[in-house]
């Protein structure tokens, strides 16, 4: 199936009733949850996710594929309304977007947020659709080698373009794979690091981890902050930016959707780094840099594009090599799991219906969310208005069932909360939790595919460089471990 | 880096030391024939090797003005040891209280100890855990623990 007849049969499965609900009922929550300070969407979708326990997987999908991409839009409504990021790939529309609401420009801010969000989501979505296919075909072609040297390659990427330390980001995703391989070996059926526990020999399930890692700690680190955030009285008076704004910002968005577009297919980038990098880039290509940071048009709609870009693309190496290559995509990569659906290579032709369904109800979802977020506005802000004190009890609600609903079992929330305290310790400690989770999803096949590379080349690693793909991969690897150390070395 | 680093690169030496020790004993199988133990073992030879390189450069960059109590001296953490306390009671309980009681005395407690009323924490309690229980149990079909009282 060509791209155009795939988006075709897409349209045709996405547009059937009980699937578009399901689609308006997943941008809307995800929107809501992106707007609400401190959950973001890898929160929102574990523990959004026993909602879609009773549907067919294809509209279990298209629903978490409507909460991402709803959380993606929400998070800059708090960021310029009260300078707080709904989720973490908002953090820099703040710089701008909360400078423009105190000038008077809310509306103007919130408009360029949205209409550059629409451009750059479907820029993103028209890559995806174009690069699903050859790159499928092309993943057909890998053997436990190529796999194994495009995960480490993915490793090596997150731990590049870790935020903080590179040293803390390779611990965390080390303990992620430690994480994983707790349980029956997937090879010999053995036990590990189990002692004896049977609540432990199916292994840890992603979920727990990260509503505990992303829901429950973000509860308890905003629970121990003594003052709350001010919501700005604004009176917004035009959503749609003026001629001049719409100048300013063109550019701005057609190179923020380029640099998201990249940074989303990159293990380790996504969003979150796609709009630092974009809002860096808009800076140095200004004339006016000085206006950065004082309620620059562009400092808003570049970063806003870039990270719509990115959470469009970043499906594609999820649907079409099965790795996910951020935190989000890791968390639905659980999900598709658990509604028996394996994304990969073999996903475009096992299970069309679910891979095109998709990407042509993320096409539906950009427009629903153009249209609705723009009126919904002032209830967004509304929402905002909801106490801490009411909030946080029922996010821990929320958090409990989530955990429970995986596998009805108690344990579940007993690992939820343990985990919801080593989040809120990694966070005291100054360590992010994406590289655990990234970890913790990647280990499994990681193990497997080292394991079977060995075991075919009876223990020689030389079976890596006789592989084009894996030496091309570990190439790339290389390069990227030795560019830090360069850059040190000159620095002395 | 500063105390913290320190702190945090001896746990996660610690940890994979010990489990380093149990894959070598377990067995980790050849090269040729890689056993169950094999990627723990070579998960924690790396996991070994950063965290005495981020132990190195904590030390060799000395204490930094941020310690380990210093993190927790401006906020109110009681509250969440409190909160972690009450989610640990409410683990234990869920079996045999059942999802609607647990929930009901687990989010009485919370919302109180945000600073709502008695009333208004036994009221939002009663609300949540209901709507809770009728989203979940009734429409979504999630089989809630019953408890010993069947509900």
């Amino acid at each position: 199936m060509d791209a155009l007849n795939g988006l075709l049969y897409g349209l045709s499965v996405a547009c059937g009733a009980s699937n578009l609900l399901l689609l308006l009922g997943g941008c809307l929550l995800g929107t809501l949850v992106g707007v609400l300070p401190g959950l973001g969407p890898v929160g929102a979708i574990s523990i959004l996710l026993p909602l879609t326990f009773q549907l067919p997987p294809v509209g279990a999908v298209i629903m978490l594929a409507g909460i991402y991409n709803g959380a993606m839009y929400g998070g800059s409504t708090t960021s310029i309304l009260i300078n707080v990021p709904g989720e973490a790939a908002s953090v820099v529309t703040c710089l701008d977007g909360y400078r423009m609401a105190q000038k008077g420009q809310a509306g103007q801010a919130l408009g360029i947020a949205v209409f550059g969000s629409f451009i750059a989501g479907t820029l993103g979505l028209v890559g995806l659709q174009i690069a699903a296919g050859p790159l499928s075909a092309l993943a057909l072609k890998f053997g436990p080698p190529e796999y194994f040297a495009v995960i480490l390659l993915g490793f090596t990427f997150i731990v590049y373009l870790a935020q903080r330390s590179m040293i803390k980001a390779v611990l965390m995703a080390l303990t992620g794979i430690l994480l994983s391989l707790i349980g029956l070996d997937p090879i010999t059926a053995e036990q590990r690091l189990t002692f004896g526990a049977l609540h432990l020999f199916e292994g840890l399930n992603v979920v727990p981890l990260a509503i505990g890692l992303f829901g429950l700690a973000e509860v308890f680190g905003n629970l121990e902050k003594t003052a709350s955030a001010k919501i700005l009285i604004v009176k917004i008076r035009s959503l749609f930016p003026g001629r001049r704004q719409w100048l300013a910002a063109k550019w701005a968005i057609v190179r923020g959707s380029v640099i998201g577009f990249l940074m989303g297919i990159l293990p380790g980038g996504g969003p979150v780094l796609s709009t630092f990098i974009a809002y860096g880039v808009e800076k140095r290509v200004s004339r006016h840099p000085e206006k950065f940071g004082q309620g620059a048009i562009e400092g808003v709609a570049a970063p806003e594009a870039a990270n719509n870009a990115a959470a469009s693309t970043s499906f594609i190496p999820l649907l079409t090599l099965g790795i996910p290559p951020n935190v989000v995509l890791a968390v639905l990569f659980g999900a598709f799991l658990i509604h028996g659906v394996t994304p990969g290579p073999l996903l475009m032709t096992q299970h069309p219906e679910i891979f095109w369904g998709v990407i042509a109800s993320m096409y539906l979802g950009n427009v629903m969310l153009l249209i609705l977020n723009l009126p919904f506005i002032p209830l967004w802000v509304q929402v905002l208005r909801i106490p801490d004190r009411i909030l946080y009890p029922l996010i821990i609600l929320f958090c409990l069932v989530g955990a429970y609903s995986i596998n009805n079992s108690v344990f579940d929330i007993g690992v939820m909360v343990l985990f919801g305290v080593i989040g809120y310790f990694l966070k005291k400690f100054d360590y992010e939790a994406a590289p655990l989770i990234l970890g913790f999803v990647l280990g499994p096949m990681f193990e497997v595919n080292l394991r079977r590379s060995l075991l075919m080349s009876q223990g020689s690693f030389g079976i890596f460089a006789e592989r084009p793909i894996a030496l091309a991969a570990f190439a790339v690897c290389a390069v990227l471990i030795l560019l830090p150390i360069a850059k040190r070395i000159r620095k002395r | 880096m500063n105390r913290r680093d320190r702190a945090s690169s001896i746990f996660f030496l610690a940890l994979a030391s010990i489990v380093l020790v149990l894959s070598v004993w377990q067995g980790i199988g050849a090269l040729g024939n890689p056993g169950a133990w094999f990627m723990p073992f070579v998960t924690c030879a790396l996991m070994i090797f950063f965290a005495l390189a981020g132990l190195s450069a904590a030390c060799r960059k000395g204490a930094g003005a941020v310690g380990v109590v210093e993190a927790w001296r401006p906020v109110r953490w009681s509250k969440n040891a409190a909160v972690l306390a009450v989610l640990a009671v409410y683990v234990a309980l869920l079996p045999y209280a059942g999802f609607l009681i647990a929930t009901f005395l687990l989010m009485s407690v919370l919302f109180r100890l945000n600073a709502l009323t008695v009333k208004a924490a036994l009221l939002a309690a009663c609300l949540s855990s209901g709507l809770a229980y009728g989203l979940f149990y009734l429409l979504l079909k999630t089989p809630l623990p019953r408890g010993i009282w069947g509900f």
